[in-house]
């Protein structure tokens, strides 16, 4: 059994970016993010599912409520 | 494609944190605060839900093995697992909630000031929200004394001071091409959003895609053109979907603590006058001759800042309460500062949108604040 400070080889194709360099000298695989797209209509019974916008430069929250 | 449950026995179901649940009347709703989304399902679901928290996976399968609406149970678990609304854990201990703090940095965190015959000394008002540290305005303007040529300077006004962002209402200039409105917008990166009223033709031009790969999505900035005609501040308070704040920690949190239109605003109406929003009657001193932070501490200036969702009738058994911007300037009951907004259309109780001014039981309240429509 490797011991926990043992060097982990990275698959070849794993692009270098995924690897996380440690700085006790040994390498860890960071794991790829785990949270796959929803699928938008994918709905329950009733459900309704929307997504609201806003300008991200600008308020978070509508400032008056003036145009229909 | 449904788990298999019972290969999780031991673990207990946990919703993120960022994922909050709210209670309504007929429908409930979970507000995604990271990816600004809301998901609504039956409230009869909501108890089912509390109970599906409760408990590990296997006791919760054991106590559902004889129910007879099992089935629907499990069809429940599976939408909270395939929207992502939930995940697995050992220990819900590890997970607290998100803290319901809010604050902002500034007195005042956005302004609106109107215009019609009279065009203020803006100078002077971006100065004085400046100390405040006022970051975003909205400027509307209900007659042509606005043109975009005198627009320009004006905004240079606000540069360099703590205003982040503009946003402009103006009335549709006759002639002007759309050409002119998109450069007008293109070269001020400050103006985040630019609706114009009054327009021959209802129509939204596209300023600046996200990228041009994505020219088919939704872009990230535009010009929008309507045919409503906006002639005064009477036409502010509406609530629909399309006003719903996207929810996020800070919006969510703020909209439950405080007023969601009200808190840390000042408004300047078109006469002058600052006030809290300028559709309210009460005046609290005009520019001309009190300074904008002198009327943020008068007396009484503050009061509708802290009327939460939870306190108004009706609102409080809404599962949108947390992400709506409410208006406290024309309520159904207009002695009544805890009424529901009278431009909503939503009836939680039924969980469906109308056409407000269809509603007989709003017209008196519109009569008296002499809406006509």
């Amino acid at each position: 059994m490797p011991r926990e400070t043992d060097p982990i080889e990275p698959p070849l194709k794993l692009p270098r970016s995924e690897i996380v360099r440690l700085p006790l000298g040994y390498q860890k695989i960071y794991p790829k993010p785990l949270m796959p797209k929803r699928i938008a209509d994918k709905l329950m019974v009733d459900n309704v599912k929307f997504r609201v916008r806003s300008f991200s430069a600008g308020s978070n929250k509508p400032i008056s409520k003036i145009v229909e | 494609m449904a788990k298999d449950w019972t290969q999780y026995s031991n673990l207990y179901l946990h919703l993120f944190a960022d994922c909050i649940a709210v209670r309504g009347a007929a429908k409930s709703a979970f507000c995604d605060l990271t990816r600004h989304e809301i998901i609504t399902f039956p409230s009869e679901y909501y108890p089912v839900l509390e109970e599906l928290l409760s408990d590990r996976i296997g006791s919760l399968l054991e106590k559902i093995s004889s129910n007879p609406n099992k089935e629907r149970i499990l069809g429940f678990l599976n939408f909270l697992d395939e929207n992502e609304l939930v995940m697995l854990v050992d220990d819900k201990s590890a997970f607290p909630p998100l803290a319901e703090n809010w604050d902002f940095p500034g007195q005042v965190q956005n302004a609106i000031i109107d215009i019609s015959t009279v065009l203020h000394n803006f100078e002077k008002i971006f100065d004085e929200l400046s100390a405040l540290g006022c970051q975003h305005v909205q400027i509307r303007c209900f007659s042509n004394l606005l043109t975009l040529g005198i627009c320009g300077p004006l905004l240079e006004k606000a540069r360099h001071k703590s205003i982040q962002s503009i946003d402009l209402i103006l009335k549709y200039e006759d002639g002007m091409p759309d050409e002119t409105y998109v450069k007008f917008v293109e070269s001020r990166p400050m103006i985040a959003a630019f609706a114009v009223h009054s327009a021959p033709l209802a129509r939204r031009v596209v300023v600046d895609y996200a990228h041009p790969e994505f020219s088919d999505s939704a872009p990230l900035k535009e010009i929008r053109f309507t045919s409503q005609v906006i002639d005064s501040e009477i036409h502010c308070g509406l609530i629909t979907q399309k006003y719903l704040t996207a929810p996020s920690v800070t919006t969510f949190f703020e909209a439950k603590s405080f007023n969601g239109c009200l808190n840390r605003k000042i408004s300047v109406d078109a006469d002058g006058n600052i006030k809290n929003c300028p559709s309210m009657k009460e005046s609290f001193g005009n520019v001309r001759d009190t300074p904008l932070s002198s009327a943020l501490h008068s007396t009484g200036f503050k009061d509708k800042w802290g009327i939460a969702k939870d306190q108004i009738a009706i609102c409080r058994d809404c599962e949108f309460r947390y992400v709506c911007s409410d208006c406290r300037a024309y309520l159904e009951e207009p002695g009544n500062a805890f009424s529901k907004p009278l431009k909503c259309g939503y009836d939680p109780y039924t969980g469906t949108w109308e056409d407000w001014t269809r509603n007989p039981l709003k017209k008196k309240a519109a009569k008296f604040y002499g809406i006509k429509k």
